[in-house]
């Protein structure tokens, strides 16, 4: 065997990928040749000296510096709307506008003064609530005079649509205004064409 | 057994509750420390490295695969950063004697003798390896991840893995030679005057 083999050898050794037999050649070239035997015991010195380097002991408040600079709430859940919750935000808009239409064409549109009491009475609260929203539209009006009134408002306003509550007024205040919107559209064709639904009511 | 404890952490850590990674730090924060100081040679750049290194480990944490050892994959972001450290720094002017180079004497090999290293010298002669060989004599020799582990950790093919860390054992080798053979004509000049 020559050096070089002698050289692949010692590698595999210290890779712990050498089987028995290249063992005894190695060993065997190892006693022989001086210049091979002095390269393994250096090699093994060098290695095993890296093999039993201990560990550095890392600086004070190590954990507390590392933690301070992260972001703890990286992996907090964040509420996710589910496929449920789309599907319902979707649906019911639809549901509450065929409504609508179904309301005009049993119901007609509406006499105020006059008419099926069972219906009034109710596009009456609808009503109502279409002036409130002229109201609040007014105020609103007032309050935005100011700029900075404006920008708070924003500000409380974003706050409450975030909340709990404000998403849930927001969507009843979307489905009613639906209703109102329908309604508007309906009394609105009525007038173009002259149509009053299943039933009309006297003026 | 550890490992299942890592990955209990992990899955803590990743279900919200940041703080359970300092446990995580605690535990490699010795290891880690310790490559990048060998790898850097400077305490104050290895502190920056190896808290850099667990910030990015928090980071990426939905990247880790729980199919390798937590301590191979965070070793491997300590080493990239310091082998990045490294090229950037080399880019950067070195003033010239930072660079040790001992004359390099010829001892005959009756002259030189083989005995204990110490620590010291090891460090030394680790330092003074090329980036890219260092990280390897560090993550196989030190940390004892394997070939495969190393692969995956330094993205390069087990040939070339191979060649390099059995090209930088023989600088290792070389090294550490040379510099017990300059101590030992170093204690014989001190006998004889
Ligand atoms: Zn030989």
């Amino acid at each position: 065997m020559d050096c070089k083999r002698a050289s692949e050898l010692t590698m595999k050794y210290f890779d712990q990928t050498i089987n028995d037999f290249e063992k005894k050649e190695l060993d065997c070239h190892i006693t022989a040749c001086s210049t091979c035997r002095l390269d393994f015991q250096w090699m093994r010195e060098a290695l095993e000296g890296v093999e039993e380097l201990e560990d550095f002991e890392a600086p004070e408040n190590f954990e507390i510096e590392v933690l301070e600079q992260l972001d703890l709430k990286r992996y907090e859940p964040k509420p996710v709307p589910s496929k449920i919750q789309f599907w319902l935000a979707l649906t019911v808009p639809c549901v509450f506008a065929i409504l609508s239409i179904g309301f005009y064409i049993r119901f007609g549109t509406i006499d105020w003064k006059d008419g099926y009491t069972g219906a009034v009475s109710f596009m009456r609260v609808i009503d109502l609530g279409n002036r409130m929203y002229g109201l609040l539209g007014l105020t609103g009006k007032a309050l935005g005079e100011t700029f900075f009134v404006f920008i708070k408002a924003l500000k409380y306003m974003s706050a409450f649509l975030n909340s709990r509550m404000g998403i849930y007024m927001t969507i009843v205040a979307f489905l009613c205004s639906i209703l109102v919107f329908t309604q508007y559209v309906l009394i609105k064709l009525t007038d173009v064409f002259g149509y009053r639904g299943g039933r009309s009511y006297e003026k | 057994m550890l490992q299942d404890l890592d990955h209990k952490i992990i899955e803590d850590v990743l279900q919200g509750d940041g703080d359970k990674f300092g446990e995580i730090i605690g535990r490699y924060k010795n290891g880690v420390y310790s490559i990048c100081m060998r790898m850097v040679g400077d305490a104050e750049e290895a502190r920056d490295l190896s808290q850099e290194t667990f910030i990015k480990a928090y980071n990426n944490l939905l990247k880790y695969n729980p199919e390798y050892k937590f301590s191979t994959w965070i070793f491997k972001i300590a080493t990239n950063l310091s082998i990045d450290y490294l090229r950037r720094k080399k880019h950067q002017a070195l003033p010239l004697d930072e660079k040790l180079s001992m004359p390099y004497d010829t001892a005959s090999a009756e002259d030189m003798y083989l005995h204990r290293c110490n620590k010291d010298e090891i460090e030394r002669v680790i330092q003074e390896l090329p980036p890219d060989y260092k990280a390897l004599v560090i993550l196989y020799h030190k940390e004892g991840l394997s070939y495969q582990n190393i692969c995956d950790v330094m993205k390069l093919p087990m040939s070339k893995v191979k060649n390099r860390l059995h090209r930088a054992r023989s600088m290792l080798k070389e090294r550490l030679k040379e510099i017990k053979e300059e101590e030992s004509i170093w204690t014989a000049k001190e006998l004889q005057s």
